[in-house]
């Protein structure tokens, strides 16, 4: 990697240190999680159920978590004993899989999520990564890219919960589903 | 006139195209021209030509052909660590119609005499043309360059189904479990009607849908269980789709059509449709008296789409069928010109008043959180065409609305969240049901409402237009939602009108004519 070195003038520098330091103060403020996503953070929930197939592990656990220094929200995941089936690939247990927030007008109920018209969910406030890996492709030797899109749903006081859309823009060729989960 | 090969022609085409393309912000050629017999100077899909012209001496890849058809990042479909070429390219295959007066025959010989073709199927209007593996870019298109061939498109496969069903019932407690109760000690019996919430909302009523005449329903699915006690008195066993048992559709339909041993997708339709009402068991469809056409356009394994050729084949299968009403609960991303020139036999022109195409209101959030809408959802332009937009509104109320809601718009809004359905999965004591949500449940909602209105007498009497118009016309209004939600109540008051009344005057009565 090749770094740069500036030179500036004392006036340009006090500008500039100006600059870096309103920079850093926008940079800490943008730092804090949304009001939008906030009540989903740092609580584990469980996967109730899903649709399609095993993509999301029923009985599986998984928490949302704020990492302040890239300003991403993570997926979390972990084994439990009442889980059907493992968490796999790109959600296997750890914290592999990053989402950067759409602020919506408001938060989308589990049923705009399985109607799935996405004039609805462009509404909403949402979470979403892409190029994420959760199954092999038809193809051999290759896995489906998927692309995660979380939905903090409201279902009621202090209890937080997600219905997750998986998607696949490849489907044309490679196949894709759509899965639901929901927890709390 | 000395004729511009059509390789050398495709960079100068693809500019002009895609030029037009964008300017009409993608519209479907069908909608644009009214009659795509207009636009017969293409020769390719411009996304197609262009990607002939990156390749050079590169060799074609159907795979990424297909993804850039669909405006889909083929990287994608790429491995992930090495960045490389997931495998060696798929080898082309595509749907070649004949220039003007050039017979099916005469093309299909000229494409047998080639020693890179590998196999030759028919269709009623277009040959599929199988190609061999490792052929550059070049050499396809000036073998597509031929002045037998007016158009030539890829035969991808399609997408999935736009469900998002089985197991949304999973939480505890609340498996449909009513398939397990005895049946009701009031008409109609099946023990399940009181889980039909749609049923309430559109304002369905068991004794004027007892009374409601057959009409066809072709649902163009993953097959239909023949053997489910919902359905298995409403499904036509004995259509033959007339596909050549060697093609793709041939063969799917031998396997799945009636059998209940492929993706249940289509048995789940099926049982909103038309599932029986009154059996003692299970579910009540919405037009439980329908007829219905199983065609298969899907292939078994998680309910994919089939190709594009299929889905065209479909189509005509259903004509072929005498269908009414054509329930196509899929979606996919291209505008197919095989399917365009099927769909416009089957709903355009004079066939605009013989049926209605069915389909969701397919729509995703693309990568750049844009929303997508798909096909055939996109070919509502036609008057032949309704586009059902999946809602939930329970606790919510409808009423009627100021004006006459747009029939042109082709978009209405109908049940598509926990809609209790016939399956062939879980099966237990030889009757299944699940959940299903999404685009295909609406789709199927509406395909009901129509065969149910137009089975109404003297409703049955009116053409496809005029089922159309009234559905629009007495739709009602919520406050929560965007479109007209489709509602049936109005065909109770069809009892007050005497003997002898016509659709104009039942039309009439109803204040939509």
């Amino acid at each position: 990697m090749q770094f740069q070195s500036i030179q500036f003038s004392k006036i340009k520098g006090v500008a500039a240190l100006g600059a870096a330091l309103l920079l850093g103060a926008a940079a800490a403020a943008a730092a804090e999680p949304d009001p939008s996503i906030a009540g989903l953070l740092g609580k584990e929930i469980t996967v109730e159920s899903a649709s399609g197939n095993d993509l999301m592990p029923v009985g599986g656990k998984l928490t949302f978590t704020f990492d302040s220094e890239t300003n991403v929200v993570r997926i979390c995941t972990r084994a439990s004993a009442n889980q059907k089936t493992p968490w796999v690939m790109d959600l296997a247990p750890g914290c592999k899989v990053e989402l950067t927030l759409t602020r919506g007008e408001r938060f989308c109920t589990i049923e705009d999520v399985k109607a799935g018209n996405a004039e609805v969910l462009a509404s909403c406030h949402r979470l979403r990564s892409r190029d994420v890996a959760l199954r092999p492709a038809k193809v051999k030797g290759t896995v489906e890219l998927l692309d995660v899109i979380v939905f903090p749903v409201v279902t009621g006081p202090g209890k937080p919960s997600a219905a997750i859309l998986f998607d696949s823009p490849s489907r044309l060729t490679t196949g894709g589903s759509v899965i639901i989960c929901c927890g709390g | 006139m000395k004729r511009r090969g059509i390789r050398s022609s495709w960079p100068l085409l693809a500019a002009v195209v895609l030029g037009m393309s964008l300017a009409r912000g993608a519209v479907p050629e069908i909608c644009v021209e009214g009659d795509i017999s207009a636009s017969r100077d293409q020769r390719a899909p411009a996304a197609i030509a262009a990607y002939f012209d990156s390749l050079g001496q590169g060799r074609f890849d159907q795979r990424a052909a297909c993804a850039r058809w669909a405006g889909m990042s083929y990287r994608r479909g790429m491995d992930r660590d090495s960045n490389a070429p997931a495998a060696d390219p798929l080898p082309a295959r595509f749907i070649v119609f004949p220039a003007d007066g050039i017979e099916l025959s005469r093309l299909a010989k000229w494409a047998g005499n080639m020693q890179l073709v590998k196999n030759v199927e028919f269709a009623r209007r277009f040959l599929v043309v199988s190609f061999a593996a490792r052929l550059s870019g070049l050499r396809l298109g000036r073998l597509l360059d031929s002045p037998l061939v007016s158009y030539a498109e890829p035969d991808c496969d399609g997408p999935d189904f736009l469900t998002t069903s089985i197991e949304l019932f999973g939480a505890p407690g609340t498996t449909p479990s009513c398939w397990s109760r005895s049946a009701r000690q009031s008409f109609p019996n099946d023990p399940c009607i009181e889980e039909l919430w749609g049923h309430s909302m559109i304002g369905w009523d068991s004794t004027i849908a007892a009374r409601s005449l057959p009409r066809i329903v072709a649902v163009l699915d993953s097959g239909i269980d023949a053997f489910h006690e919902d359905l298995a008195s409403g499904v036509a066993v004995a259509f033959n789709a007339h596909e050549p048992p060697r093609s793709q559709g041939g063969r799917l339909n031998a396997r799945c059509a009636t059998s209940g041993r492929c993706f249940p997708h289509g048995t789940e339709m099926a049982g909103t449709i038309g599932g029986r009402m009154d059996n003692g068991i299970g579910v009540a469809g919405v037009a439980p008296n329908s007829r219905l056409l199983p065609i298969v356009i899907s292939r078994v394994d998680r309910g994919l789409l089939a190709r594009l050729s299929t889905i065209a084949a479909g189509i005509d299968a259903a004509v072929i069928g005498n269908a009414d009403v054509i329930n196509i609960s899929a979606k996919w991303p291209v505008d197919s010109r095989a399917i365009a020139e099927s769909i416009r036999s089957a709903v355009g022109g004079a066939a605009m008043k013989k049926r209605l195409l069915v389909t969701g209101y397919a729509t995703s959030l693309d990568s750049d959180d844009t929303v997508r809408e798909y096909f055939p959802s996109r070919y509502r332009c036609l008057p032949g065409v309704i586009a059902a937009v999946p809602a939930d509104m329970r606790g919510h109320e409808l009423f009627n609305p100021k004006g006459h809601p747009d029939a042109n718009d082709g978009r209405i809004q109908a049940p598509g969240v926990d809609i209790v359905v016939t399956t062939t999965e879980n099966s237990e004591r030889g009757y299944a049901l699940s959940g299903a949500a999404g685009a295909s449940s609406a789709a199927a909602y509406v395909s009901g409402a129509v065969a149910l209105v137009w089975g109404s007498p003297p409703l049955n009497t009116c053409d496809a237009q005029q089922i159309k118009r009234l559905l629009f016309c007495r739709s009602k209004s919520s406050d929560s939602t965007r479109y007209p939600w489709i509602h049936v109540d109005f065909l109770r008051e069809l009892a007050k009108l005497g003997p002898g009344a016509t659709c104009g005057t039942a039309m009439a009565a109803l204040g939509c004519d």
